[in-house]
């Protein structure tokens, strides 16, 4: 009878534990090779945006580059005698300079100075 | 069996322990590569931030001879047009070279440069190239084997993985002299601001301890060290580029004009020192400056001396004015023309009876300003010159800066009272004279001359700032003011440089004419011409110095300094907005009673 009831009871704790521990080795070594992947997929990521950004980084360079080379002194020249737009220096009288308004004093006093500015150079 | 796994379990223990260390450095060898990460070499800008110099990553391009076998002329004629070689040139470098290893085994060579400094545009064109020849393997029967071969050849030009730079300068000759140009293979400044400033924008060197797969593509996460180049300053000059360049356009036309040997301009701002522009000619492109003579690419203004001529009376003037051995109205007999001193006689240009001091300063006369500094004597004399700086560098940040020449008091013989003041027996860089007139700009105060503002590094932070720097007072305010007085008149009607007047400034300023010396003394015909002036003269903004070294024809400075000068600062005030301090007559301004 003992026999019996030995057989027939509690042989699944040990079952269990085995697949338990199974279940953790297992799901320890995918998530041990899942972020090894994941490290390896964003360090690529990595190198892939580092390209990315060297590429811009050299880009920027470029343009900013041309953009000196369009604003240099002797480019402007050349354009000026290219579209032969007969420019001159302007002669001092020619030129209003205008002040900065701040403030409700000083836009009074500019208006006022740039009032005078008129009068000089009529 | 048993066997078996003895001789497993022995050549375990053996790779594992025995030759652990040799294959470990193997393996190692194999996969972990160290990356030098070059630094960008800092660029160079004028004051507004406009680009003056800068630098570009570049490739060398190479090739594996030895794999390239038989195919040779294919690839040099279809690179040379691209590479700009000579196709038989390429073709002898692109030819496998045997030689003998240090084993004595037959070796063929594995690695020839085919072009540096080549752009990265460039690199893809010649890619490009690589891809579209025809190597026969379209029209030919190949193996797999064969097209293997044939893809080999056009992966045996490549670029090499150390990239290198490109110093470019956008401005091409523009202030070719200040900026200096780079060269060598480590890309060293040579001259000018590149060579002063090496260091500092030279930048220093990062790298990178990293491990590679099987194709030889990195392996991010094994990454061991990732230190970063640290990328060399900017310098900001205190150059204007438009400003510089306005110079420029004059002096090119100054040199169709006169045809001199050699012609200079420096602006400054007087009241700093800050040295807005400085040209010479002839002069050098620092794109490429092994085209052109090393005499090109000296820069004058800092490395050449010559006696200043008149420009120095005010000098004399300044001093004795000083001393109070003088006013501006103390008159002197100017011995009608010819004057006997020390057993040698001493002529002016006109013959002239009686002159103010002002009035020497205006007519420029040799013996007025020999008589001034006979009243003020020979140490009083050399004092002043030496506390306007002259006989010593001014400092400026550029190499190869002269002290000139002054000699010692007890050096000077008879004659030299009456030489001396006349800009006779000393010599003076035409930095030293533009800062001598500065001075007297300046309320007496001499200032070293500035040309770098600050450095910031790549992401336009201020690393250092540089500010003015006075070098002492040469001469009180008000003596200061009484040579400028004197100084203006020699723009205006009887004086020697109506030419440099303008119609919007009062300039003050002096004119130049000394006979160039040689070894035997005196060269007949080959003068020195230079003006030197300021304005607006009570309030001024800019210090202008223009020296001709042997014009042809005309010679006086008043003829041909001036005219550049005024043509100088007509421009370069309308661009400054310089406040006008005169109306000029007929003009709106003046009609409307010039208020």
């Amino acid at each position: 009878m003992n026999r019996k009831k030995r057989s027939s009871t509690v042989r699944f704790g040990p079952a269990l534990k085995a697949v338990v521990i199974c279940l953790v080795t297992c799901s320890l070594g995918m998530g041990y090779v899942w972020q090894k992947q994941q490290i390896n997929s964003l360090g690529q990521q990595i190198k892939e945006n580092e390209i990315v950004l060297e590429e811009l980084k050299r880009e920027n360079k470029r343009r900013g580059d041309n953009l000196a080379y369009l604003m240099s002194p002797q480019e402007l020249d050349a354009r000026l005698r290219q579209l032969n737009l007969d420019l001159v220096v302007p002669k001092p009288e020619q030129i209003v300079v205008l002040q900065e308004l701040r403030g409700i004093n000083s836009v009074y006093r500019s208006k006022t100075e740039i009032s005078s500015v008129r009068t000089a150079s009529r | 069996m048993l066997i078996s796994f003895s001789f497993l379990g022995y050549r375990l223990v053996d790779l594992q322990v025995l030759r652990h260390g040799e294959l470990s450095n193997t393996a190692r060898d194999n996969t972990v590569r160290t990356i030098v990460r070059e630094p960008r070499r800092g660029d160079i800008l004028d004051v507004r931030g406009n680009l003056m110099a800068t630098s570009l990553f570049v490739k060398t391009i190479c090739a594996d001879p030895g794999m390239i076998g038989s195919y040779g002329p294919h690839l040099a004629r279809a690179l040379a047009p691209c590479l700009e070689l000579d196709e038989a040139l390429l073709l002898g470098k692109l030819e496998p070279k045997l030689f003998k290893g240090a084993e004595g085994q037959m070796r063929t060579n594995r690695y020839v440069v085919l072009k540096r400094k080549v752009t990265r545009e460039k690199w893809e064109e010649i890619r490009d190239v690589l891809e579209k020849v025809d190597l026969g393997e379209v029209k030919g029967n190949f193996s797999r084997k064969q097209r293997q071969m044939i893809r080999g050849v056009r992966r045996a030009i490549f670029a090499d993985g150390m990239e290198d730079q490109l110093r470019v300068y956008p401005g091409r000759r523009m202030a070719s002299h200040i900026l200096g140009f780079v060269g060598g293979a480590d890309h060293d400044g040579k001259e000018g601001i590149e060579s002063v400033l090496d260091s500092k924008l030279t930048g220093t060197r990062g790298w990178r301890v990293t491990e590679t797969n099987s194709k030889g593509h990195e392996v991010v996460s094994l990454r061991h060290q990732d230190v970063a180049a640290r990328n060399g300053l900017n310098a900001r000059l205190t150059i204007d580029s438009r400003v510089q360049h306005i110079v420029e356009t004059e002096l090119n036309k100054a040199m169709i004009k006169y045809r001199p040997q050699g012609v200079t301009a420096v602006v400054v701002r007087p009241s700093t020192g800050e040295i807005i522009a400085m040209a010479n000619r002839p002069d050098f492109d620092p794109n490429r400056p092994g085209d052109f003579p090393a005499g090109h690419r000296r820069n004058r203004a800092v490395t050449d001396i010559a006696e200043p001529g008149s420009t120095f009376k005010a000098v004399t003037v300044a001093a004795a004015l000083n001393e109070r051995q003088v006013s501006l109205r103390t008159v002197f007999d100017c011995e009608r023309g010819s004057f006997s001193y020390g057993g040698r006689r001493l002529h002016d240009h006109h013959p002239y009876h009686r002159l103010s001091v002002k009035e020497i300063i205006t007519k420029s006369s040799n013996i007025g300003s020999a008589k001034v500094a006979l009243r003020l004597g020979s140490p009083k004399l050399y004092h002043y010159i030496r506390q306007f700086g002259f006989g010593e560098r001014t400092r400026i940040s550029l190499p190869g800066e002269v002290r000139g020449t002054v000699h010692r008091l007890n050096k000077w013989n008879k004659l030299s009272i009456t030489r001396v003041p006349m800009g006779h027996e000393v010599a003076a860089t035409p930095i030293q004279m533009v800062m001598m007139a500065s001075a007297i700009a300046n309320k007496g105060k001499l200032m070293r001359p500035m040309l770098l503002r600050q450095l910031e590094d790549e992401r336009g932070q201020v690393v250092v700032k540089y500010h003015p720097e006075a070098v002492r007072q040469t001469v009180t305010p008000d003596t200061a003011r009484k040579v400028t007085e004197a100084l203006k008149t020699v723009v205006q009607s009887g004086g020697t440089a109506t030419r440099a007047a303008l119609e919007y400034y009062t300039v003050a300023g002096k004119t130049g004419t000394a006979q160039k010396a040689g070894r035997g003394g005196y060269i007949p015909g080959k003068y020195y011409s230079a003006f030197v002036g300021f304005f607006p003269a009570d309030r001024p903004a800019l210090c202008i110095y223009v020296a001709l070294d042997e014009p042809a024809g005309e010679y006086y400075g008043g003829l041909t300094a001036a005219p550049v000068f005024k043509a100088i600062s007509e421009r370069a005030a309308s661009y400054l907005g310089i406040k006008p301090d005169l109306v000029p007559q007929g003009s709106i301004a003046s009609r409307s009673g010039g208020r």
